[in-house]
């Protein structure tokens, strides 16, 4: 009895270590469930393995054109739907009207798989009244 | 038993305090690098495997000679590998989701590419936290016996001296490179205020470690915790200051910059520079 009594007794080395002991299995179930969380999530990357390449696409929103010091402003976004990394990805996007081809390129330095770039093309004339417009994916490298 | 309770898990709070400060220290010029975003994003699944296995065997190995607890046996040395490559997963996806490379948008592969390369030096960082941020390390045992015998405002000249040299470090380093334009033009207000509230605590931390003895409070000092808020602010405007002058020195701002492009710079360069100010602060 007095054992036990000694054994429990606020203080002593022993209810240290046994604190210590609590303290250090939270924080190692804590850690374990971090790591086992990475495990899962690499397993998950293996069972949905895709290797697609990559695939890009130019989506216009016309509905957001913005008129400022006398240009106008289309906002576009350039998504990559394959699996693999695109890189300088160069846009042209042309607007014609009356047969007058007005072009607006940029390039995309790093476009990853499943990604989204959102761009601005600018514009002389108001490209959702006017005319036709037409998006082309020039090049890509693949790294 | 409360009081016993609460200092071994104190104890437990400040050794993992003490991993993350130095994984920090060790990984955030990678963290910082557009280079490393972009690799995390090409990586295959053959690396997520080498990278995870890698890095479990660094902090096994490191875990046996360096250690992040101050007093520890040789089975807890091994579950030590366990805690540091966690703190090394958390404490690269705490930096990479403040600074939006993880967002909701983000893929499981891509931000695992990401976290698993990012994890190798916040890893190795946080299993040196004995050695560098140890209050027992060998290291400090010398210049820690020449501060205790000199006058106090030595000390306090000699903190700030140090921590301006570590803030600079980082900040010329990082200032000139394009990371940070390219930040402060991508991330919101609300991104902006996360990095402000890391950089804070990431001081706070450092001051608690560094200046924090668990005697003294007990011993009755009421002023210990103020003073270590007081600290607190005090090297966080430290810390802007040298790196707002950083950025004007570099040219990165100038009397014409807009104010809250200026201002966004010199926070988004602000976390590493305290990180790089709280090394400097360890050497002393």
């Amino acid at each position: 009895m007095s054992n036990k009594q000694q054994a429990v007794k606020p203080g002593t080395k022993k209810e240290q270590r046994a604190n210590r002991s609590s303290a250090e299995w939270a924080t190692l179930i804590i850690s374990t469930v971090v790591i086992l969380l990475v495990v899962g999530a690499i397993t998950y990357s293996y069972l949905n393995k895709r290797d697609l390449p990559a695939n890009i696409s130019v989506k216009l929103q016309n509905d957001k054109i913005e008129k400022l010091s006398g240009e106008y402003y289309l906002p576009l976004e350039v998504r990559n739907e394959g699996s693999s990394v695109a890189e300088d990805v160069r846009v042209t996007v042309t607007h014609t009207v009356d047969k007058k081809e007005e072009k607006s390129e940029f390039t995309i330095h790093f476009l990853p798989g499943q990604g989204t770039q959102k761009a601005f093309v600018a514009f002389k004339q108001d490209p959702s009244k006017k005319g036709t417009i037409e998006t082309d994916i020039g090049s890509y490298l693949k790294p | 038993m409360a009081d016993s309770g609460e200092r071994t898990w104190r104890n437990e709070l400040t050794d993992f305090g003490r991993a993350l400060t130095s994984g920090f220290i060790l990984g955030i010029p990678l963290l910082y690098t557009m280079e490393s975003w972009w690799l995390g994003l090409y990586l295959q699944l053959w690396h997520f495997i080498t990278f995870f296995i890698l890095i479990f065997l660094l902090n096994v190995a490191l875990s046996y000679t360096f250690g992040f607890k101050v007093k520890t046996t040789m089975r807890r040395r091994s579950l030590q590998a366990v805690n540091t490559m966690a703190v090394g997963i958390i404490g690269s996806l705490i930096v990479l989701v403040v600074l939006a490379r993880i967002t909701t948008e983000t893929t499981i592969d891509n931000a695992l590419g990401m976290i698993l390369l990012q994890s190798i030096p916040v890893s190795i960082g946080a299993s040196l936290g004995n050695t560098i941020l140890g209050k027992k390390g060998e290291s400090r045992e010398g210049s820690e016996k020449e501060n205790k015998q000199a006058p106090e405002w030595v000390v306090t000249v000699k903190s700030i001296v140090a921590t301006i040299v570590g803030i600079i470090f980082i900040a010329f380093a990082l200032a000139v490179t394009i990371e940070i334009p390219k930040l402060t033009a991508e991330l919101t207000y609300w991104y902006e205020l996360a990095v402000l509230l890391l950089t804070l605590f990431i001081i706070y931390l450092v001051i608690y470690l560094t200046e924090y003895d668990p005697e003294e409070r007990q011993a009755g000092s009421g002023g210990l915790i103020s003073r270590m808020h007081a600290m607190s602010l005090m090297v966080f405007t430290v810390v802007m200051i040298f790196t707002a002058f950083t950025l004007f020195l570099l040219g990165r701002i100038d009397p014409s910059s807009p104010v809250d492009w200026a201002v966004s710079q010199t926070i988004i360069l602000g976390l590493p520079a305290a990180i790089g100010g709280a090394g400097g602060r360890l050497v002393l």
